[in-house]
């Protein structure tokens, strides 16, 4: 499972949402995370003048892969002088088991 | 400016920093006393309408839980408390006191993004360690203070580093001591005696690249933090890298690995929300 941010037009019954849902200026939260879409959520949301949301979406094993692989890539710029220093190795460990759970 | 070594011509310019706005001043100095008349403050605060925005963006965000019935200095510090509510104004007046240079090569924003990034991992590593969390955000917060500093008095060298630390993929600190003779710790740490930080923010300030035994809590802890920060891609460019991480730090915080898991979701709200400062 992945996130992704989509625009409230295109968001649709059943989908549902990754992240709370403020209300545009911070504050309140509108929809929890975890909470599934219904055409009532989205009419309301719609009022309180959300324009975008924050959903799950089902990655195919070929979007995953590539998810991966841009962690991947982007640790190794990140850490491209890091060489056997024990610490940072661990650091990049604990970080791409972070960032890879959150997929 | 004089006409002696690189280093020499950075301090004395450093040396000409303009004073601090009244309200950042008095906030700073009241992490070192107890007497402190937060409405006073509160009034002096009020008076620089973009700053009181900035610092109401935030308190207003869900992380505080107020949901937008922060409208005023005087609320804010009421449900917020005085001492939460200070680490917002100094990140609120030093972004406002020091805006952005045209076609300048030092990125603004980024620069807030790591610092704002770096006190927000300082102030959950200090929450975990049961230390003082709004002194380590604004430590967090003020620990380049010295490429700032650079940036605003001299900004044909900050241009400079820039440019030799894209060109030979070096860390800023060697491409600082390549081109000023002097990095942004030492540079930063002569701006916060100028402008008269709190001791404990000098010497993290100073060390945070590599805190000592007697550097003390803060450097130990914002030297993780900046490390934190750049790991997890906070305020980073392209081409930024992971600096070292000290294992005498990491081992006189008593730092362990399953508690940077458990902060690393935490850091990435807290984030969210303390970066609400940025932006018009």
């Amino acid at each position: 499972m992945g996130h992704k941010i989509i625009s409230l037009a295109d968001a649709r019954p059943g989908m549902r949402i990754a992240s709370d849902v403020c209300g545009p200026k911070g504050g309140d939260v509108l929809l929890a995370a975890g909470a599934v879409l219904s055409g009532v959520t989205l009419s309301a949301l719609a009022r309180r003048g959300i324009s975008q949301l924050e959903v799950v979406e089902a990655l195919s094993p070929a979007e995953l892969a590539a998810r991966n692989a841009a962690i991947d890539q982007r640790l190794d710029v990140l850490f491209r002088h890091a060489g056997n220093d024990l610490l940072l190795c661990k650091l990049r460990e604990v970080v791409r088991e972070y960032r890879v759970e959150k997929l | 400016m004089n006409n002696g070594s690189p280093m020499e011509q950075v301090l004395a310019c450093v040396g000409q920093l303009p004073p601090l706005s009244a309200a950042v001043v008095e906030v700073l100095a009241s992490f070192e006393r107890k007497d402190v008349d937060a409405d006073e403050i509160a009034d002096k605060i009020s008076l620089d309408q973009g700053m009181v925005t900035r610092v109401l963006r935030v308190a207003n965000s869900a992380f505080y839980g107020f949901s937008g019935k922060v409208g005023t200095m005087h609320e804010a510090i009421v449900l917020l408390g005085f001492h939460n509510i200070r680490s917002l104004v100094v990140a609120a007046g030093l972004i406002r006191q020091f805006p952005p240079r045209e076609h300048s090569q030092f990125d603004h924003s980024l620069f807030w993004r790591h610092n704002i990034g770096a006190g927000v991992c300082a102030r959950v590593l200090a929450g975990r360690l049961g230390k003082d969390g709004e002194l380590a955000f604004t430590a967090g917060l003020l620990h380049d203070v010295g490429r700032l500093a650079v940036e605003v008095m001299c900004p044909e060298k900050s241009d400079a580093v820039a440019a030799h630390s894209a060109s030979h993929d070096t860390t800023l600190l060697e491409a600082e001591c390549a081109i000023l003779g002097i990095d942004h710790a030492a540079i930063g740490f002569e701006a916060a005696k100028r402008w008269n930080f709190p001791v404990a923010i000098q010497l993290a300030i100073r060390d945070h690249h590599q805190p000592g035994q007697e550097s003390g809590f803060l450097a130990d802890v914002v030297h993780v933090a900046s490390v934190l920060c750049h790991t997890l891609d906070i305020g980073n460019t392209v081409n930024d890298r992971v600096p070292p991480l000290s294992p005498d730090a990491w081992q006189r915080l008593g730092l362990h690995w399953e508690m940077i898991k458990y902060c690393l979701p935490e850091i990435e709200r807290q984030n969210a929300a303390a970066s609400l400062m940025l932006g018009d």
